[in-house]
């Protein structure tokens, strides 16, 4: 196990609310967290309900009709809508956590920029991208598919 | 931050970006298909599901799939609990604990998508 070194987080969950100073890209933080963590805890389960298709023909029309209900099916579009908002807002993440997104170094002379201010395009344009993925997935849900 | 633990982030950040890829082809294949038809027929039906059991690449893209999301999520879950202020020793534990479950998962996870595999070849 590598050596854990942690700061004292001195807000508790307290800090996942509050946006404060830093604008938006804070409440996308907190909203990345319960998605993520929604996503998992629907994960750990699909493990198990897919594998009844490795048990026989039977079992998998039985475990599929158990979850063919009008609450299940919101509970999945939930599931797939968080998934549009982590995977999009996750890659803007990953793109600013591997160097890009946060322009180049420069000397700080006041006013000072903001590297915020870099990635809110992109930002904007995910959230957009997000907001479209769910309104058609929400079509395909409970409207083509049904 | 220490080097091995820079490393398990960078991991973490490069399976988020596959998972998008991954991921992103099994919801636009499942959960968009009535748009977009990439899968013929319902993809949750025995027959499309055996069917695409058959392939082994299927098995394979599930298998990487599995891998790649169980080490993103729980990784995440780590990093979550270990902001919650909890003792060394507890978070000792559960490093080990989602070591363990990441491990079980993943043999539970590669023997269906194995056994499913086999089960269709068995049934052409």
């Amino acid at each position: 196990m590598p050596e854990i070194i942690r700061y004292p987080n001195k807000l508790g969950l307290i800090g996942w609310l509050g946006g404060g100073k830093w604008g938006v890209e804070r409440y996308l933080y907190t909203l990345h967290r319960v998605t993520g963590l929604g996503i998992l805890l629907y994960f750990l389960m699909h493990i198990f309900v897919t594998s009844s298709r490795a048990i026989s023909e039977e079992l998998w029309r039985s475990t599929m009709g158990f979850f063919d209900s009008t609450v299940f099916l919101i509970g999945e579009y939930l599931v797939f809508a968080a998934f549009a908002f982590h995977a999009l807002n996750g890659l803007r993440l990953g793109l600013i956590e591997l160097g890009f997104l946060t322009g180049p170094a420069e000397e700080p002379v006041y006013p000072y920029k903001s590297s915020l201010n870099v990635q809110r395009p992109f930002m904007i344009v995910m959230m957009i991208v997000a907001a479209a993925v769910i309104i058609v997935g929400g079509w395909d849900f409970f409207i083509a598919g049904h | 931050m220490s080097i091995k633990n820079t490393k398990l982030w960078t991991w973490h950040v490069l399976a988020g970006l596959i998972l998008i890829f991954l991921l992103g082809l099994h919801m636009l294949g499942f959960h968009m298909n009535d748009v977009l038809h990439m899968v013929e027929g319902d993809p949750l039906d025995w027959s499309t599901v055996s069917e695409r059991a058959q392939a082994l690449s299927q098995a394979v893209f599930y298998i990487l799939f599995l891998g790649f999301a169980l080490y993103h999520g729980l990784y995440g879950l780590r990093n979550i609990l270990l902001e919650l202020n909890i003792s060394d020793g507890t978070a000792g534990f559960v490093n080990k604990l989602l070591v363990v479950a990441g491990v079980l998962l993943f043999a539970f996870g590669t023997w269906a998508a194995i056994a499913s595999w086999n089960l269709a070849k068995a049934t052409v």
